[in-house]
């Protein structure tokens, strides 16, 4: 024993110092090309690189720039906003307006984000290379300071051109890559009342270029929202994110614009925007590509305080290429906002990213089931479920309401699994808890679902889950973050803004591990005769995981999801989303909930239908729930500018010791409490969403800060006044608060 | 065989009991509650506090106000605003002051331009009031500027000429450095201009209506608690002239904000403080909680909790603005960037808007520096962000207003049907149910009463509620009650003579019968139980448990009036630490001292001594949870005579066991109990200091591999 003491204690000694060895390394682990300068660079003669029957792509081999002329009219667009033959623009404007690319680094041996743009360091320097591919010209850029270097192929298309940066083709050293905005001024105008960009946050949002109208106004949302398993220390707000991976800008005073969409790696990108600011005198909105990951690491300092470290990723997302495909628009024809959603939805039907589902009902019911609460025994805390609605309650709603309106609704049944609306087991242990009724009150809720012809869906949780079962388990299928660790959400309190882990905390699915859940449900689906599958979460969430390069930066997962969606479809089941992203909404059969309004940032000055405009008459889309918005009024009324079908939450009763848990839903939707107010919407809108049920719309204009016209592909019109005094329209006097529908 | 029968229960107990540990250990950590709002049109929280209980929980509530939108100087038509320092209405105008531009935009109930005070005239030379940082107009419409850079104050009149320039007053009330920087200002009912100076702490100050300085009034004073004094005497005594010379001496904080009420009052905001100032300068403001009613001096207004940042800073509490509009008052935080509403009851109306200084969203702030009444509306001024934010009293919001308007005055019958409506739209107004309760007892409906009440945790109503019921009951029922009682004597006595007479014995373990008899005869029960060896371990056991379940029962089973913890606060580890562990700690220690003063008692004697003298205080928790039902808290004092003659009888029988178990005189227990006591307290301090360095080493550990990982 005392001969091996020694023996033991060394190794000990040894582990401890390598452990150390290990801390202090800089542990930076390269899986991107190495950079390397060539001996000369190449560069392409300015002059035409591509040409197709619409366009002639030509390089400027002084400017550096890319430009883009339509051969019908001569009209032209190029990455330089300008026209540098007869303008000069110098300092900090020229350093914005030349640069085709701004990089976001991480600093060696630090942990700090800086910027550069590819004017400073690679358009003065002449470090560009040039080389000719098919149909355009790819173009390296070569940040000799950082040694880093990133190609963009330039591509002409049909109708315009796309931008894509190959991921294989970066190359760096000690300096990695952060993030890459792209074209940051060829979706641009100059600054002038009446131009706008659009964003789409929430349901979209027009930015403004007048310099008279405000200050300079910055704006920068994720696409399909920030990612979910990046924890965040303390969550101060809450934003829409932007469902739709677009932008586009309108110029007023020739009508030119340009639309862009994301059409690759949109999930890793940001789109953000800069308005009216008078140094620049350009106003422009543009894609920014996170390459790399990372995660805010709290890290206890020598005095024992705490600091946030932020942690990066070694790799880069194994995306193929980042890409940004620019509609340019014809100046003769309307370049507006609608021209935009119109562009975008045949987009959408060309790539098969939208159907053309039927809708039957003007509006939905989302029914929830229960909710946990904390109980004790003996002065020992435990948790248990309790029902606000049983699956007989259930019933009795659906046969109460059957009789409201021109149409059954759509009954959506959320909250039945084991922890009701808490996150507990993955898809709520997939079946009905017994808490809430047996089998045989299941199949009376769908038969009576059936016969009153509503449609019936039951809402899953497929990616969020805080307890192991049905062979996942919260240890090994658990998406990873960053650093390496499971990535860990939870609730966080509307006080104090901090994630309170000490009050439960969920993981999500491994992204590797989202198809077996689904087989799993469809398999549970199956037994329990269900027919209509509502998958909230998965059409709304997108997120991380660091277990697998391809999910990096929330990567691939428009991809994953469709697939998902597309499957469960043809396994003949019905799918039901809610606020959901594109790649979900466009292939639904319903969309039960869609974002109402933008992201309300400062920089936006008008909120536009934009998201509705797109689907509408393609897929049935509906309000949030109206009950569970600030101003219901509002919120019905917001519905009806796009025709929408109108959403409601409720639940048959309430308990008071639900009061100060998480799920505040469940006090504003007791059933017999909102029944009169929501068949008073139900009525009152009724005729109108008869006539516009199924049909889009052409038309959206916003008349003033208050009253809005839509004009829908039938022909009908509804003027919507959300102001506090009433407006004289073609229809007639609108009273405040008000809406008023005809044909002109 | 006994003994080992005796000793399997014991370590059955020990398992359980270890178990039931550590459940308590484990708990915390899945914990499952939170508050989320449902309300996610808005993109800021809506929140108030659940009150009544001794620890306060968030509730997501549905939004009072809404934001409908931001007043920029571009929106406004007159270029862009630069520091927004101010914004003041009267009935029909807003007057935002664009501070940075020297000017004031005065816009119309439609928030539309109606003019601008810009280029002043005072004695024919132009004066430029650029950095003030407050105004105030008067009902005859003229308009005082805090001109704070200039350190005067400019009263306009409407055909925006300087009429008069007040400056620095010259009393002798005013330190030789005094610097005056006006920052706020307002005028009473009798045109005494109150004006708040930058850097003064004395309070404000007050002018004539001729325009005389004629002192300060309302100054904020340094809370000071025993600790502070003791400190404050120790420094006295000890410091030297140079240290005490370097010491920061506490100041009590200056106003940040004055407004008036419709009824002259006078309110001020400070740090986390509100205050309505009476004549004489001393803070009248009031509010009631758990039946007292007291002074709101001491209240914290605003988050009574750590507040973060999205860098995980804290963000301290800071009011910056306060607005009076009927019976609410409105503060607002600089830092955080929140609002906060209460009546003028002090009850927390609503929480809302936000940003934590970085808010970049409507209705989100950076810094917001004051807040305005205007109609239906609230006006919020951001000095960094340059706009103004106009807040809308949404239908709920309204309808919540009215109802608790009419139960403020007391009109609660009619307050009924609003608060009916309320508590329809949102099940978690507090407000509601409270209403509700009151409007069922004046209707005489006592049980509705009381079951809105117990739900809206308003224990005032629902002791007058029980009160009522109570006599009500009593007075159906009289002769029931009055029979039953009467039959329950006579049970009793027939009982105890029926017993003596026959002898009966219910208990036949004559070790069990001595535990239980400890209370009454001490010394003969002890006595046996030491000198027969009569110990038994499992009814100390058992007794040691009842007295935890006793306790639980008394925070958790007592009656709703009496009970200040709930499901979601109570701590049961500190519960066990604070009985079971206090026991055990007690008998070791004691064991352990009186073995150094020659104790003849042993560990297990000692122990079992001490559960057995643990009866009364189970008594008296059985007997609150029974009586905490019918007894209304103004018989309070009878609970706290039973509470504390438990007590000192438990005390008295650890007395008396002491001295039966080590074989001492009184003197010898008493001091052997006062050092059992002071063993027990450094115990407690080892215990501590090793679990926080056991925390400190986990914390070192996980440090490392945290680092480790992170590389």
């Amino acid at each position: 024993m005392t001969a091996k003491m020694p023996k033991l204690m060394g190794f000990i000694s040894i582990l401890a110092v390598l452990c150390m060895l290990c801390a202090c390394s800089d542990g930076t682990v390269k899986y991107t090309n190495d950079y390397k300068e060539p001996d000369f660079f190449e560069q392409t003669q300015s002059g035409t690189v591509a040409e197709n029957d619409a366009y002639i792509l030509s390089w400027n081999a002084e400017e550096y720039s890319l430009s883009l002329v339509q051969k019908s009219t001569g009209q032209k667009w190029s990455t330089i906003p300008y026209d540098t033959a007869n303008e000069t623009v110098d300092g900090y404007a020229r350093v914005n307006l030349h640069s085709p690319l701004t990089l976001w680094y991480v600093e060696s041996g630090k942990n700090n984000l800086k910027s550069i743009s590819a004017y400073q360091d690679c358009v003065n320097n002449g470090s560009i290379t040039c080389e000719k591919i098919e149909n355009g010209l790819r173009v390296t850029y070569y940040f000799m300071s950082l040694e880093i270097s990133v190609s963009v192929d330039y591509e002409l298309t049909a109708d315009g051109f796309t931008a894509s940066i190959p991921t294989d083709k970066i190359t760096e050293n000690q300096q990695r890559v952060y993030s890459i905005s792209l074209l940051p001024y060829f979706v641009a105008t100059k600054n002038a009342p009446d131009s706008y960009l659009f964003v789409p946050s929430g349901s979209g949002a027009l930015i403004y270029t007048d310099t008279a109208l405000r200050p300079v106004s910055s704006y920068s949302e994720s696409v399909y929202g920030n990612d979910a398993a990046k924890a965040v220390n303390s969550k101060i707000n809450s934003d829409y994110g932007c469902k739709l991976p677009v932008y586009g800008v309108h110029n007023a005073a020739d009508n030119s614009g340009i639309f862009a969409v994301i059409s690759s790696g949109a999930e890793s990108a940001k789109i953000e925007a800069t308005a009216a600011d008078p140094d620049i005198g350009y106003s422009s909105a543009y894609a920014t590509f996170i390459l790399r990951g990372s995660t805010t690491v709290s890290v206890t300092e020598v005095r024992g305080s705490e600091s946030l470290v932020e942690k990066y990723s070694d790799d880069i997302s194994s995306i193929d290429k980042f890409t940004v495909r620019y509609f340019v628009m014809d100046s003769s024809a309307d370049t507006s906002y609608n021209a935009m959603a119109s562009l975008y939805r045949d987009y959408l039907l060309e790539n098969g990213g939208l159907n053309n589902a039927s809708q039957t009902a003007d509006w939905y019911l989302n029914v929830l089931c229960g909710a946990r609460i904390k109980k004790t025994f003996l002065g020992v805390p435990y948790y248990s479920t309790v029902s606000v609605t049983s699956l007989e309650e259930a019933s009795e709603i659906v046969e109460k309401v059957s009789s409201i309106g021109n149409t059954a609704p759509i009954i959506k049944l959320s909250g039945f699994g084991d922890y009701g609306l808490d996150i507990g087991k993955i898809a709520g242990g997939f079946g009905v808890s017994n808490k809430f009724g047996d089998k045989k009150e299941l199949a009376e809720l769908e038969k009576k679902a059936e016969e009153n012809a509503d449609s019936l869906y039951f809402n899953f949780d497929v990616i969020r889950f805080g307890k192991s079962s049905s062979g996942f388990s919260t240890r090994t299928d658990a998406a990873k973050s960053a650093n390496g660790t499971s990535a860990i959400s939870g609730y966080y309190d509307v006080a104090s803004n901090i994630l309170r882990l000490d009050y439960g905390e969920y993981g999500f699915i491994m992204r590797s591990k989202l198809p077996n859940v689904i087989d799993k449900l469809l398999e549970k689906a199956e037994d329990l005769s269900m027919n209509g599958l509502a998958l909230d979460s998965l059409s709304s969430v997108s997120y991380s995981d660091y277990s697998d390069s391809d999910y990096y930066v929330k990567g691939n997962m428009a991809r994953d999801v469709s697939k998902i969606v597309t499957d469960i479809k043809s396994s003949k089941y019905k799918v039901a989303v809610s606020q959901a992203n594109v790649y979900a909404a466009g292939i639904a059969d319903c969309v039960l909930g869609t974002p109402q309004s933008s992201s309300g940032y400062d920089a936006l000055d008008v909120d536009i239908p934009f998201y509705q405009m797109v689907f509408k008459g393609y897929v049935p889309i509906y309000s949030s729930e109206l009950n569970l918005s600030a101003n219901s009024r509002r919120t019905f009324l917001e519905a009806l500018k796009s025709g929408q079908g109108l959403g409601f939450s409720v639940n048959d009763s309430y308990s008071s010791n639900l009061m100060t848990g998480a799920n505040s839903a469940l006090a504003a939707g007791v059933f017999d409490d909102i029944f009169d107010e929501m068949k008073g919407y139900i009525e009152e809108s009724a005729d109108f969403l008869e006539r516009v049920r199924n049909v889009g719309i052409t038309e959206y204009k916003v008349l003033s800060d208050t009253l809005s016209k839509t004009v829908f592909e039938n022909g009908t019109v509804v003027y919507v006044n959300l102001g506090m005094s009433d407006e004289q329209t073609p229809l007639g006097v609108l009273e405040k608060m008000s809406f008023i529908y005809g044909k002109e | 065989m006994k003994k080992n029968k005796n000793s399997v229960l014991q370590l059955r107990i020990l398992r359980v009991s270890a178990l039931i540990i550590m459940l308590s250990f484990l708990m915390p950590s899945v914990f499952y509650v939170s508050a989320q709002s449902a309300y996610t049109d808005v993109p800021y929280q809506s929140y108030t506090y659940q009150t009544g209980y001794n620890t306060k929980k968030t509730i997501s509530i549905k939004p009072v106000y809404e934001a409908v939108s931001n007043l920029t100087g571009e929106k406004v038509g007159v270029g862009a605003f630069t520091n927004v320092n101010y914004v003041f209405s009267t009935d029909d105008s807003i007057y935002i002051l664009d501070s940075g531009n020297s000017r004031i935009i005065v816009l119309d109930k439609n928030y539309d331009l109606t003019y601008i005070i810009s280029s002043l005239d005072f004695n024919n030379e132009s004066i430029d009031f650029t950095g003030a940082r407050g105004l105030y107009v008067n009902k005859e419409k003229t308009v005082y500027i805090a001109d704070t850079d200039h350190s005067r104050v400019l009263a306009v009149d409407s055909d925006k000429k300087v009429i008069d320039v007040i400056e620095t007053p010259d009393s002798d009330l005013l330190d030789e450095d005094f610097l005056f920087s006006p920052a706020r200002i307002v005028e009473d009912d009798n045109n005494y201009l109150y004006v708040l100076s930058d850097g003064c702490y004395y309070g404000a100050l007050i002018f004539s209506p001729e325009r005389e300085f004629v002192g300060f009034y309302g100054a904020n004073t340094v809370k000071s608690t025993v600790f502070t004094v003791i400190d404050n005497l120790v420094q006295s005594l000890f410091d030297s002239e140079a240290k005490r010379s370097s010491s920061v001496k506490k100041l009590p904080f200056q106003f940040a904000d004055i407004c008036v009420d419709q009824k002259s009052f006078i309110y001020t905001v400070s740090e986390s403080t509100v205050r309505r100032l009476g004549p004489s300068g001393n803070n009248i403001l009031n509010y009631q909680d758990n039946y007292s009613f007291s002074s709101a001096e001491n209240l914290v207004f605003g988050d009574d909790l750590k507040v973060y940042n999205s860098s995980n800073k804290e963000v301290q509490q800071s009011f910056s603005a306060v607005s009076v509009k009927g019976n609410y008052i409105y503060t607002c935080d600089s830092l955080s960037g929140r609002i906060y509403m209460y009546d003028n009851a002090c009850n927390l109306i609503f929480v809302f808007a936000g940003g934590m200084g970085e808010g970049n969203q409507l209705g989100t702030f950076v810094t917001p520096s004051s807040i305005t009444n205007f109609g239906n509306d609230l006006l919020v001024a951001d000095q960094v962000k340059n706009t103004v934010t106009v807040f809308r009293l949404t239908d709920y919001g309204n309808t919540l207003i009215t109802a608790n308007n009419l139960t403020l005055s007391g009109d609660y019958s009619e307050s009924k049907e609003y608060w009916q409506e309320i508590y329809k739209k949102d099940k978690n107004c507090q407000l509601a149910l409270s209403g509700l309760a009151k409007a069922a007892l004046v209707e005489e409906d006592y049980d509705l009463a009381l079951d809105y009440a117990k739900r809206g945790v308003d224990r005032i109503t629902y002791s007058k509620a029980f009160s009522k019921s109570m006599s009500r009951w009593v007075t159906d029922n009289f002769l029931l009650v009055f029979g039953g009682a009467l039959f329950l004597v006579a049970a009793i006595c027939v009982l105890i003579i029926y017993s003596n007479k026959h002898s009966v014995t219910l208990i036949k373990n004559r070790s069990v019968v001595l535990g239980l008899t400890t209370p009454i005869h001490p010394f003969a029960s002890l006595g046996e139980i030491k000198y027969k060896k009569l110990t038994n371990i499992p009814l100390a056991t058992v007794l040691l448990i009842l007295f935890y379940i006793g306790k639980v029962s008394e925070s958790l089973n007592g009656g709703f009036m009496y009970t200040m913890d709930n499901n979601e606060t109570f701590n049961s580890l500190l519960l066990i630490i604070g009985t079971v562990g206090l026991v055990l700690l007690g008998t070791m220690v004691n064991w352990g001292v009186c073995i150094l003063f020659e104790g003849k008692g042993k560990m297990k004697e000692i122990y079992c001594a001490f559960c057995y003298c643990l009866i009364p205080q189970i008594i008296y928790s059985l007997m609150f949870v029974i009586l905490s039902q019918f007894i209304v808290p103004s018989g309070t004092t009878f609970m706290t005579i039973l509470n504390v003659v438990c007590i000192i009888y438990t005390v008295i029988l650890l007395l008396c066991a002491v001295c039966v178990i080590h074989e001492f005189d009184f003197f010898k227990a008493m001091s052997t109990g006062i050092a059992t006591i002071l063993g027990m307290v450094l115990i407690g301090f080892v215990i501590f200091m090793v679990l926080t360095l056991c925390q400190n080493f986990v914390g070192f550990i996980v440090g490392i591999i945290r680092e480790v990982t992170l590389r």
